[in-house]
């Protein structure tokens, strides 16, 4: 089943599935079997396609990077308000959701910078409880799943993180992945595997203590 | 290939089981949606709470992005977002400045400075001319510093042409030469604001903006503590005592808000 990774149907999630489920589940994934994007966006783009295609991965990865929940509106808004002002800069080299994942990464420094100034680590917390979800045993699921996956992400350096986003969560194809990395795509495949890995011990580990 | 060393699903799983916990609300993506907007209106004055945000489009800024049109209307929408309540506040009783900045700035685009985005409505300042954070902004158009930030962060961009000088250069130069003077008060810059107030004095000595203008200069004569500034302020209010700008007065002329009451006077 084709998935599209950056649905934004905002109140229907859309959970990755294969092709994408064979590369979550460990095996690296071939390069032609790349996560089927969105209509790409070419240069002079519509700025309200852009917004509708990507708001979803822009949201997932602000959080994956660190910006709490409560701060995901500002941050959100500040990513996009960059993309609109540099819409005219996009020659199209890389793909839309790699170049606009860049402009995340930044905000989501200067965010987590600012948040590290002004919480406490005790009210990040919080945020794990404050899941949505169509039930509250699926909210706490998401919530807990979600947070175990966001340790991980934190104990990560900036490239692994980007990795860990664009590879794991996004499921982007190797070329993209390399190409938003700045590295060769062997690199990228072999990196993967083991991000994944150690992300799947440390899971399995998380399990194994908390049940 | 899966390893045997680990459960190959768990990653999937906990992928699967954290994508709603990842997924943004309707309601999140509408209200980031409506401030983009706003502040996209903003940017270009009048045109914010006129005719863009009562498109049926959705996404008022599609058509602000039009080849040639946002570099203009980016241009004019340097003034601080602030500030330029205060002027959609008067075009509501005033719709022919409303059309009058719109029809200026699509026909003027190359008037318009360069090395500000959209977000200008925003205050994004070089770091010499930050603006306090606790400025007031128009309602809808929320800037942040890591906005700021942000974008000074990304690679190169134009530099900020000189002040217009052109004399034919319209409303959107008198705006452009008005936002230099806000933000340079907001920067504490009170000589550069008001050399600017000088030259708009010159340039366009007859303004739909001199409510603006005499605020400004008021609050880069109080910054510089300049003799007559207080008894300036004191008219300004009693003037205007219902002005967007006078509480920033008030506060940088250390004017009490009992005093400008009329009857006390």
């Amino acid at each position: 089943m084709a998935t599209t990774l950056n649905s934004c149907t905002g109140s229907e999630p859309t959970p990755p599935a294969s092709p994408e489920d064979a590369a979550l589940a460990g095996s690296v994934p071939d390069a032609s079997s790349s996560v089927e994007e969105p209509a790409p966006l070419t240069p002079g783009l519509d700025f309200d396609e852009l917004y509708r295609q990507h708001f979803d991965f822009v949201c997932r990865s602000l959080r994956l990077l660190g910006v709490a929940r409560d701060a995901l509106e500002d941050a959100s808004q500040d990513v996009f308000g960059v993309a609109l002002r540099r819409l005219d800069e996009f020659e199209g080299k890389s793909s839309v959701k790699t170049w606009i994942f860049a402009i995340v990464q930044r905000v989501a420094s200067n965010h987590r910078r600012t948040e590290r100034r002004k919480r406490s680590p005790l009210e990040a917390l919080s945020d794990v409880t404050a899941a949505l979800g169509p039930s509250p045993e699926a909210a706490a699921q998401a919530a807990q799943s979600a947070a175990l996956i966001q340790t991980f992400s934190d104990s990560l350096d900036e490239g692994r993180r980007a990795l860990l986003v664009l590879g794991v969560i996004e499921g982007l194809s190797m070329r993209e992945v390399a190409s938003a990395l700045g590295i060769a795509v062997p690199t990228a495949y072999t990196r993967l595997r083991a991000l994944r890995r150690t992300l799947a011990q440390f899971l399995e580990q998380q399990e194994q203590e908390h049940g | 290939m899966a390893d045997p060393d680990f459960d190959p699903n768990i990653v999937e799983r906990h992928v699967r089981r954290a994508w709603p916990d990842w997924t943004p609300s309707p309601e999140l993506r509408e209200r980031v949606r409506a401030r983009l907007a706003s502040s996209g209106a903003a940017t270009i004055g009048a045109v914010g709470l006129g005719a863009a945000l009562q498109r049926p489009n959705p996404a008022p800024w599609a058509a602000l992005l039009r080849p040639g049109r946002l570099q203009a209307l980016v241009g004019v929408g340097l003034l601080g977002a602030g500030f330029f309540s205060g002027y959609l506040v008067r075009a509501k009783h005033e719709p022919d400045a409303t059309e009058a900045v719109v029809a200026t700035v699509a026909a003027s685009p190359a008037s318009a400075p360069s090395g500000v985005g959209v977000s200008g409505a925003i205050p994004v300042e070089e770091p010499a001319r930050a603006a306090p954070q606790s400025e007031p902004l128009a309602r809808g158009a929320p800037v942040r510093r890591e906005h700021r930030s942000a974008i000074n962060a990304l690679p190169a961009r134009a530099e900020q042409t000189p002040p217009s000088s052109a004399p034919d250069d319209g409303m959107s130069g008198e705006l452009a030469l008005l936002q230099r003077a806000e933000r340079a008060t907001r920067a504490g810059n009170a000589a550069l604001a008001l050399a600017f107030i000088s030259e708009l004095a010159e340039k366009y000595p007859r303004s739909r903006f001199l409510e603006e203008r005499r605020a400004i200069e008021l609050l880069a004569r109080c910054q510089a503590d300049a003799r007559d500034a207080s008894a300036g302020a004191d008219a300004f209010l009693r003037e205007h005592p219902k002005s967007l700008y006078a509480g920033r007065v008030r506060q940088a002329c250390q004017i009490e808000p009992a005093e400008t009451l009329p009857e006390q006077r």
